[in-house]
């Protein structure tokens, strides 16, 4: 049976969402899960943040019980 | 340990008897487990009286070993230091006033213009009662010096317990303040002179010119006006206000100090 890692993704202050994925499992996999993205009402602009530090998209979400979507915003609409 | 099915019969209170099925599947150790709560980080928030307004809170997440840590400052109002303003006509035709920002050492255009110097109140964005405005910034010391990332200007409001950035000038979506190039962001030393560092940016933030980067206008006529003495007159609430003037804040420290801030921790 393939091992998995639980992992509470959330996105403002109200909206989260709890999910299961592969240990093997890497940011980029929630960054382009269009499912997470559109349940949490986030954009695709949006880095991973944890405990202060933003994730690179090639690192394993298994160490992570939380991680949080920042909208990326350096210009403005 | 395999996943394993167990089956066992009950008698319940209504005198019948019910089968009951479970599963159970390993998670972890006992050690990882307790290590995985040992290891996890744990945000804190901390007020300092780093002066005799005792304004500022230190916070950061114990446990974590970047060396970070961040300090925020309750701000009564936020200034547009420099500013004039500018009598425009709104849709319905009625006169307000907005900023009108100019280069240093530049005349402001238009005969219209009512000079800052003219002026009984310096143009600010002013909160509503049950609001409070704060300016967060993260710091990292390394090797005896303390770095700072970009200031980040937010509102809480204690009614629907969300903090927001607000489409102001000078200020990047997501509450990003534009300090400028000349805005200090490094010290030697290391915590005393980080706080010292926070005070003097504050003061920078404070005073600094502000210009026209970054505006947008049509907000500015609903949320940002002023009456002819340079008073903010139309602070609007959130829950009244549109969401691309109150943008919900998506950054992880500052939602984390909201929710302390929620559970009145702060007031």
């Amino acid at each position: 049976m393939e091992s998995t890692h639980t992992v509470t993704i959330r996105y403002g202050l109200t909206n989260s969402i709890t999910r299961s994925y592969p240990t093997d499992a890497r940011v980029s996999d929630i960054l382009s899960d269009t499912s997470v993205l559109a349940a949490l009402s986030a954009p695709e602009s949006v880095s991973a943040v944890t405990n202060g530090q933003t994730l690179g998209r090639d690192m394993l979400i298994g160490n992570y019980d939380i991680i949080t979507l920042e909208q990326q915003a350096s210009s403005k609409a | 340990m395999e996943n394993n099915i167990t089956e066992e019969i009950i008698l319940q209170p209504d005198g019948k008897f019910y089968k009951r099925k479970s599963v159970t599947s390993y998670l972890m150790t006992q050690e990882e487990a307790i290590q995985k709560v040992k290891a996890k980080p744990i945000y804190q928030v901390c007020p300092m009286p780093v002066d005799n307004e005792g304004n500022t809170y230190f916070s950061n997440y114990a446990g974590d070993d970047t060396h970070a840590f961040y300090l925020t400052s309750e701000i009564g109002q936020y200034p547009f230091p420099g500013a004039h303003i500018q009598p425009h006509q709104d849709e319905d035709g009625n006169t307000k006033y907005l900023l009108a920002m100019v280069r240093p050492g530049d005349t402001p255009r238009g005969d219209d213009v009512i000079l800052n110097s003219n002026l009984t109140y310096k143009p600010a964005y002013q909160p509503n009662t049950q609001e409070r405005l704060f300016i967060t910034m993260r710091y990292v010391y390394d090797d005896g010096e303390t770095y700072s990332d970009d200031p980040m200007l937010f509102l809480y409001d204690s009614v629907s317990e969300k903090s927001y950035a607000l489409n102001l000038p000078n200020i990047y979506d997501g509450g990003r303040i534009c300090a400028g190039n000349n805005f200090n962001r490094q010290q030697n030393g290391y915590i005393q002179q980080a706080i010292l560092l926070h005070k003097a940016q504050i003061d920078d933030l404070m005073s600094s010119l502000a210009n026209n980067d970054l505006r947008a206008r049509d907000l500015e006529m609903k949320y940002l006006t002023f009456d002819i003495e340079g008073k903010h007159i139309n602070p609007v609430s959130p829950k009244d206000g549109s969401k691309h003037f109150f943008q919900e804040i998506t950054n992880e420290q500052i939602l984390m100090f909201t929710t302390w801030l929620n559970n009145d921790s702060a007031i």
